[in-house]
């Protein structure tokens, strides 16, 4: 079903439109929950839209929704802790070989980290930041980050079952 | 290979099958944008209790309208003159202001009774921002308290501001129509929360644009606020058809005479202004 709309802010339909599926590809790996994953990009395209008056004060507005929606994710986090189900598994997907187990293992171990883990890994490894652009978005030192992300990947390492780490084995 | 290597390709892989509906996400998006855009004018924070006597006030003005209007009905009563039609002197004229949040305020608590009978007003509370007057009013009509907003913008320089999302499926009903003298219309019913409905309250909304720019925006929730309160019946208080006949009600207008603002000014002080 398209979606029609009449007036709204000159170009925002179109950010809204190229930069809904990377933020739900993040949302995704931060909540392994479809509708969770929904409710976390809406409420960013939310409050982009609120902020869309004044966007070209931003240099770039899709970095910048990535910003928003970890920060949204932490801050929902924190009142949502009692109602967190992460999925039993993956959507359908035509692939099935070893490839795809991995990566089912990879986001249901994601979904047993801290939150603030999940969201270093992925401002790191997903979305390729620098240690000093995530110390900028979580508004923490870089050494800080550091710190997280070594201690979140020794936690995934842990996390992980042997059987994925072997199947990461060239 | 190290599990920090590998990470960037895994993560990438993992979700380069994903599918999301984007028209729903988009939908979704700009419906919470519109939302909190209205939220942050009105400011919900600063809610302001009306004094005991200005309820009863309201409550006596409300019966004494149900006695003269059948409940239920749609139809806008006549304005009769009070006093014989003699034209007033031209040299003194109507002095006139542009609408003030109480003045929404006091006319959302005029139109509200024809539809739902007696109603309890439990909080108000409004503020203006450049070509709005917007107001949040929390009612009873004796089956729970439910909030009622109310955005009414008129044009500033010309310029008027229509966002209308036509077809949201997050939404359990939504569209659009325009009536015959131009006025745009769009209501919609769904929820506080549309990706996830069992979370919070139902939000049903109604949008009536005029040809002439003027514009208001209704809406109302099954709880007594949108967010973090429980619910406190089935549905919103008014159906789409009688927020329809509120929102095009002619009783909207961006001026009204200064005497009019001065006495609904005593219904509550308004949080600061935007600019």
């Amino acid at each position: 079903m398209g979606v029609i709309t009449r007036g709204e802010p000159e170009g925002f339909v179109e950010f809204a439109s190229a930069e809904s599926r990377p933020l739900f590809r993040t949302a995704w790996l931060l909540t392994a929950d479809w509708q969770l994953s929904e409710d976390l990009v809406q409420e960013t395209l939310g409050r982009m839209y609120v902020a869309w008056p004044k966007i070209d004060r931003i240099d770039n507005p899709a970095a910048y929704a990535q910003t928003v929606i970890v920060r949204v994710f932490l801050s929902q986090r924190r009142r949502r802790m009692s109602r967190e189900r992460p999925a039993a598994e993956l959507p359908d997907t035509s692939s099935r070989d070893s490839d795809h187990d991995l990566e089912m293992m990879l986001v249901t171990a994601l979904a047993k980290l801290p939150k603030r883990d999940r969201v270093v890994l992925v401002l790191r490894y997903l979305e390729d930041r620098s240690v000093e652009q995530v110390a900028a978005d979580l508004h923490r030192s870089a050494g800080a980050i550091r710190t997280q992300c070594s201690r979140a990947l020794a936690r995934l390492r842990a996390v992980l079952s042997t059987d994925a780490l072997d199947l990461m084995q060239p | 290979m190290d599990l920090d290597q590998r990470l960037p390709d895994l993560m990438n892989r993992a979700v380069s099958t994903l599918d999301p509906h984007t028209g729903r996400l988009v939908a979704g998006g700009i419906a919470r944008g519109k939302t909190r855009r209205r939220r942050r004018y009105v400011g919900l924070g600063a809610e302001v209790v009306m004094s005991a006597a200005v309820l009863a006030a309201l409550v006596v003005v409300a019966m004494q309208f149900v006695t003269a209007r059948p409940h239920g009905s749609a139809t806008q009563p006549a304005l009769a003159p009070t006093s014989p039609a003699v034209p007033p002197p031209k040299s003194t004229p109507v002095r006139t202001v542009a609408v003030t949040p109480q003045i929404a305020a006091q006319t959302l608590i005029d139109l509200v009774p024809r539809y739902l009978g007696k109603v309890g007003i439990d909080k108000l509370t409004g503020r203006s921002a450049p070509g709005q007057a917007l107001t949040e009013v929390v009612i009873d009509d004796g089956h729970g308290a439910a909030q009622v907003d109310v955005a009414f913008s008129y044009p500033v320089n010309g310029q008027s501001s229509t966002t209308f999302v036509c077809d949201d499926p997050s939404a359990d009903k939504s569209g659009c129509s325009t009536t015959a003298d131009g006025t745009k219309l769009w209501a919609q019913q769904g929820y506080e929360y549309p990706a996830d409905p069992s979370r919070g309250a139902r939000e049903w909304s109604v949008s009536v644009l005029r040809p002439n720019g003027l514009q208001v925006d209704l809406s109302e929730w099954n709880a007594p606020a949108e967010k973090d309160a429980p619910q406190t019946r089935p549905a919103p208080p008014l159906t789409i058809a009688q927020l329809t006949a509120i929102a095009t009600s002619k009783q909207w207008r961006a001026t009204v005479p200064a005497t009019e603002a001065a006495k609904a000014s005593k219904l509550f002080h308004p949080d600061p202004p935007l600019h």
